[in-house]
């Protein structure tokens, strides 16, 4: 090929005679071409196929464990890089309760998955619901529809792939390597969320995801997207929503069914009427779609169910008071103090690891350091406060009385000045820096 | 055949050639130097100029004489061309000639380093100084991290002492964006690059400003734009392009990791103070507001108010 154009070319890689005819020179002109072709070949394939998932491609079948209940015990340290799957597997050795769906019968597994199919597609023609009016118009209006989740899915593998995975378990090809891991959307749990807890709704509105996807999570591997196109973040939100409830339906299944003795009805119970429930005993084929119909209303409910906050009763004048009120409920000493200070151990410089309900660790916030994960604005640190991060076993604050509004806006003023000493009162600063802290003179 | 080497020399060399002359003549292409819009663009360009002029000349020149030689001596032509080797004079040509040139790219490019790099800096930012330098307009932490940039805006005037104070501590009112530079035309902008992982390059191609962040230093740069793109439209409450120019580009031009591809941001140079300020309150309101409804004005009327009581 090329290398007969070039009558020397095998002389001139080396540099010296080699004689013609012989076995050497064949191999070199050989491997000497098929390195021309193979750098021409890689330049046109890395301009071609720019857009979305083969066609041919489907999601994959859950295969990893499914952990049920993470351990209480607090370990010294995180896994080691690229150990999760492992750590995951021993957690049962420390109290922890996982599931393999591979033991799973096999004609159940290959069931699960051709619902799955039906109702979510396929990564490049992903969906919600099977297509007939199941889901009316709730799909349209949280963006469900095929056609923004098709953008979402060119733009979610462009962008996050390799992270997040296809199927969204968070184990791509660099998510294996970061710490905190990526997110596993196959929960469908998410944990900064600015829903309102008295309705019981651990979902996320879409603003929720849409910050998180413009910010990005400060503290660890999440990048901020923020100067994507609108239209593509929404389009990434209605993806991750997807795969959320994809990866949702599946988990539950899969979780219901591995428990001894278990059977789907132990699923729906909570919201099918009862004439329905002996049908849908019978078969999955007739639970899924509504399964899928109960999570995706629940999405819907929770766009309108924003946790308001109350308005801001202080003045300018009374910051520093209310800092002092904060820093009491903060700690573990006062009365009606509530006791953060107790994982959020020496303000969060000293935080102890912990399981939450992936299987994967985390430690609750260093809160000195001026770096939130789920965003620095003060209704950010609001939410985080008054709903607590579920996921990560982070409670909601639960204040009571008539001061309810007052001491949640305490702790959110406390919050928001800890990393800045300068801004404390000299109380709370001693507190927490201890005097010896040398605070340079504000100008 | 036997002319083969000197006919592929010539022809890819003409190639450049057209193709420089193209890129240079139709801007609209794309070929050539990106926008430029700050003071120091001006004198860098200038700069790169100078060196093409003369690297090009040589270049020229020395591919001149190889494509000449291979033409005119080639391996089937008879005899053997007369040998240079222990030519004094070429040698000694060749020594100076090259000397000159860089002593000359040296003796200009000095002075627009010096403006570049150290003029206006404030040193009160520099480790072990704490002497006043002519204040900035603007001072504007960039923390890069993997694979972002946060830009922390102090919101409140700084003086040249306090600066440094400011970048180590901050304070509760600052203004933190991520992946948007904003300034003002004419500003002079004070940046105080940092990392918090690996090795970084903030790279503004309009600004011609490119600066490694390494961890654990925080390093300063400086620059003021001429031209701007945008300006803040109070009514979209957003900044909306001015002219067909649009946005300017920030990279990250130092591999960084998986996602270094991607670690991007905008600058937007509003025309006035004005404009800018206008965007700094909007953006404080949506961002320190402790109220829903002063951050989004349309929150009142389309969410259920039943939120806080439990």
């Amino acid at each position: 090929m090329l290398g007969t154009l070039i009558p020397s070319f095998p002389e001139r890689l080396f540099g010296r005679q080699i004689p013609s005819g012989s076995q050497w020179r064949k191999k070199l002109r050989f491997w000497g071409s098929v390195r021309i072709v193979a750098v021409l070949v890689l330049g046109i394939c890395s301009c071609a196929d720019k857009e979305g998932y083969p066609h041919d491609l489907s999601y994959p079948q859950r295969a990893d464990l499914i952990v049920e209940e993470s351990p209480k015990l607090n370990p010294n340290n995180p896994s080691p890089p690229g150990g999760l799957e492992k750590s995951i597997a021993n957690l049962a050795l420390v109290g922890g309760k996982i599931l393999d769906p591979i033991k799973l019968p096999e004609a159940t597994q290959a069931e699960i998955t051709k619902l799955l199919d039906e109702q979510f597609g396929t990564p490049a023609q992903p969906r919600v619901g099977n297509g007939k009016a199941e889901l009316g118009d709730l799909g349209k209006k949280l963006k469900l529809d095929s056609q923004t989740l098709a953008q979402g899915s060119v733009a979610y593998r462009r962008n996050c792939l390799h992270c997040h995975g296809l199927s969204g378990d968070g184990k791509g090809s660099s998510g294996l390597w970061v710490h905190p891991p990526p997110r596993d959307f196959r929960q469908g749990r998410f944990k900064f969320i600015s829903t309102n807890p008295a309705k019981n709704l651990n979902r996320p509105r879409r603003e929720d995801i849409l910050r998180t996807l413009r910010m990005g999570l400060h503290g660890t591997s999440m990048p901020a997207f923020g100067i994507l196109p609108l239209e593509e973040l929404e389009a990434l939100a209605s993806y991750v929503i997807h795969l959320g409830i994809r990866g949702e339906v599946e988990f539950s299944i899969e979780k219901t069914l591995l428990k001894p003795q278990s059977q789907v009805i132990n699923l729906f119970e909570n919201f099918l009427p009862d004439e329905e429930v002996s049908k849908a005993q019978e078969t999955l084929t007739y639970f899924v779609p509504k399964f899928v119909k109960e999570i995706v209303g629940q999405y819907h409910t929770a766009e309108s169910q924003i946790l308001i906050p109350p308005e801001y009763p202080f003045k300018d004048s009374e910051l520093s008071d209310s800092i002092k009120r904060g820093f009491r409920l903060f700690s573990s000493q006062a009365p009606d103090a509530l006791g953060c200070v107790s994982c959020h151990i020496d303000y969060g410089r000293q935080s102890p690891w912990q399981y939450d309900e992936w299987g994967s660790l985390n430690r609750p916030s260093n809160l000195t350091a001026g770096i939130y994960k789920g965003g620095r604005r003060p209704l950010d640190l609001f939410w985080r406060i008054k709903r607590g991060i579920p996921p990560s076993k982070m409670p909601a604050a639960t204040l009571t009385g008539e001061d309810e509004v007052k001491k949640t806006w305490d702790l959110v003023n406390f919050i928001e000045a800890l990393p800045y000493p300068a801004t404390l009162p000299e109380e709370v600063r001693n507190a927490v820096y201890g005097p010896t802290r040398r605070i340079a003179k504000p100008n | 055949m036997h002319r083969f080497w000197s006919l592929l020399f010539a022809t890819v060399n003409l190639a450049c050639l057209a193709l420089l002359v193209v890129a240079f003549a139709c801007p609209e292409l794309g070929w050539w130097l990106p926008d430029s819009a700050s003071t120091q663009a001006i004198e860098i360009d200038s700069l790169f100029y100078l060196i093409t002029a003369l690297c090009g000349f040589f270049f020229v020149a020395t591919e001149g004489i190889l494509i000449y030689s291979l033409w005119k001596f080639p391996s089937t032509a008879p005899g053997n061309p007369k040998p240079i080797h222990g030519h004094l004079g070429l040698e000694i040509g060749w020594t100076i000639a090259p000397l000159v040139g860089l002593l000359v790219i040296t003796a200009a490019s000095l002075p627009v380093w010096q403006a570049a790099r150290y003029q206006g800096i404030p040193t009160s930012t520099l480790p072990g100084n704490s002497e006043t330098s002519p204040d900035a307009d603007q001072v504007i932490l960039v923390t890069a991290r993997q694979w972002d940039w946060h830009l922390k805006y102090a919101t409140e005037p700084l003086s040249s002492e306090g600066i440094r104070q400011w970048a180590a501590e901050g304070t509760p009112s600052d203004l933190v964006v991520a992946n948007e530079l904003h300034v003002w035309k004419g500003a002079k902008v004070s940046l105080l690059l940092r990392t918090t992982d690996v090795i970084h390059s903030f790279f503004v191609p309009a600004l011609r400003l490119k600066q490694d962040t390494l961890p654990g230093k925080t390093i300063p740069m400086r620059f003021e734009a001429t031209v701007s793109n945008v300006r803040f439209d109070p009514a979209e409450g957003r900044v909306v392009p001015t002219d067909t120019k649009g946005s300017w580009e920030i990279a990250c031009a130092e591999l960084c990791g998986g996602n270094h591809f991607r670690m991007r941001g905008k600058l937007f140079v509003h025309p006035d103070r004005k404009s800018y300020d206008a965007w700094l309150d909007h953006s404080k309101r949506q961002t320190r507001s402790r109220s829903l409804t002063a951050m989004v004005p349309q929150a009142a009327s389309s969410i259920q108010k039943d939120g806080f009581t439990q």
